[in-house]
């Protein structure tokens, strides 16, 4: 045994000791993944108490054009205020899917949650009313800087609301023109769109039929078609290509939630 | 219970102690050890059903890490790495010398630098590659070898792994 051997013995000590006072730290958990929520949903209804009316622009969700060797995005672009409405950054974008009277699409937004003081990108998939562009959405936004570092970053799991289903959808840095997932055995290709504000960020997202969450047949809302809250998606091997169909970096640990 | 309590509480009997134990040795106090740990695991659970299907325990760490380093960068830092006094008289449970080498440990991890000190706990307590000690801590791999050398010749360690040290960084 060397001296690093009985160095790294010596750190390794004594592990043992009371154990964590687990009453106590689900409780403040639960404090906090509240506190988060309701910072998020402060945000979005302050943007659209000041903006109540304006009907943003859309752009049709389309195949990115060919990029070979883009960039990584080094920093994000200012929010402008034309950006501004109901809390956009950027122009949201039509992904193609349709709920009863709702069209659902993808906007960027930028985080202020004083929460994550690094983290400045923010994506939100929205069913948007004839009424209300942001009738009911899910966000979701890295825990962990960079949040513009190249490969995948926050992904929204599925959700649904009484009325409207919500796709898996979230964010890519970097010139993917593919992004494929394995689900249930199945290698399945997301729709995707580049970012008004910068073409290296690809938003993507499933169509609902294809990346889902495992239902729950006890559920009422199962007989009515709907996105059940149960299982995670069964979901792995998230994969990005660029156009000349060679494999992108999966990038930083992402979290799917 | 809520779905993933159990997994949770699972997770967190499992990995506490090591995780306590790390923060121990990054700051050299056992409450504000307790504190780091803790702290990790609430943000963990706070995003449990995100994390649970990644690498919980590399979330945990990287978590209690970034918590630790932020204390760095307090201007005062309440004696976040004064040595706890520890008792001056062995115990009959010190016959092996265990309380002389903690605090033969303590005292001498105090004399590392914030950045040192970190690359070592995770090198060599978590047994991580110098790669993912770069990407936990941020910096480049060149520095986690240079702080790691560094640290170990401060801590008259010789590496003894037959590779050369040459101006403070191994090869």
């Amino acid at each position: 045994m060397n001296d690093l051997d009985t160095f790294r013995t010596a750190l390794h000590g004594d592990e043992d000791g009371l154990p964590p006072a687990l009453d106590d730290i689900m409780s403040a958990g639960r404090k906090l993944r509240l506190k988060r929520r309701a910072a998020i949903a402060t945000v979005a209804a302050a943007a659209l108490v000041v903006t109540g009316g304006v009907t943003a622009t859309t752009w049709q969700a389309q195949a990115p054009p060919a990029r070979t060797g883009a960039p990584a995005a080094s920093a994000w672009p200012t929010p402008t205020a034309s950006a501004a409405p109901d809390g956009y950054w950027g122009l949201p974008v039509d992904t193609g899917i349709r709920q009863r009277n709702s069209k659902i699409k993808i906007n960027a937004f930028h985080n202020d949650n004083p929460a994550y003081p690094d983290i400045e990108f923010g994506i939100r998939v929205c069913a948007a009313t004839p009424t209300d562009p942001q009738a009911f959405c899910d966000n979701t936004f890295d825990e962990e800087a960079p949040d513009n570092s190249p490969g995948f970053h926050a992904i929204g799991l599925p959700s649904a609301s009484e009325n409207v289903n919500l796709p898996m959808y979230g964010y890519y840095v970097g010139p993917a023109t593919t992004i494929t997932v394995k689900s249930r055995g199945k290698v399945r290709t997301a729709k995707t769109a580049t970012w008004s504000e910068d073409p290296n960020v690809v938003f993507f997202w499933f169509p609902l039929d294809q990346v889902y969450l495992q239902a729950d047949k006890n559920d009422p809302m199962y007989k009515l078609g709907k996105v059940t809250k149960n299982e995670l998606p069964d979901t792995s091997d998230w994969t990005a290509y660029d156009a000349a169909g060679t494999k992108l970096p999966v990038g930083k640990p992402f979290v799917i939630g | 219970m809520a779905r993933g309590d159990a997994e949770f509480a699972e997770f967190a009997g499992a990995s506490f102690q090591r995780l306590r134990r790390a923060a121990y040795l990054l700051t050299g106090n056992s409450q504000q050890a307790e504190d780091a740990a803790q702290t990790a695991l609430v943000k963990t659970y706070a995003a449990w059903r995100r994390v649970q299907r990644q690498d919980p325990y590399a979330y945990t760490r990287r978590i209690m890490v970034n918590h630790l380093k932020d204390q760095w960068r307090r201007p005062i830092r309440e004696d976040a790495h004064e040595p706890e006094r520890l008792p001056d008289r062995a115990s009959e449970q010190d016959l092996a010398g265990d309380i002389t080498e903690q605090r033969w440990l303590l005292a001498a991890l105090a004399k590392l630098a914030d950045r040192e000190r970190a690359v070592v706990v995770l090198r060599h307590y978590f047994d991580l590659s110098e790669r993912d000690v770069a990407a936990e801590l941020d910096i480049a791999v060149g520095t986690v070898k240079s702080l790691n050398a560094r640290a170990l010749a401060k801590l008259r360690i010789s590496l003894d792994t037959g590779e050369p040290i040459m101006n403070g960084v191994t090869s």
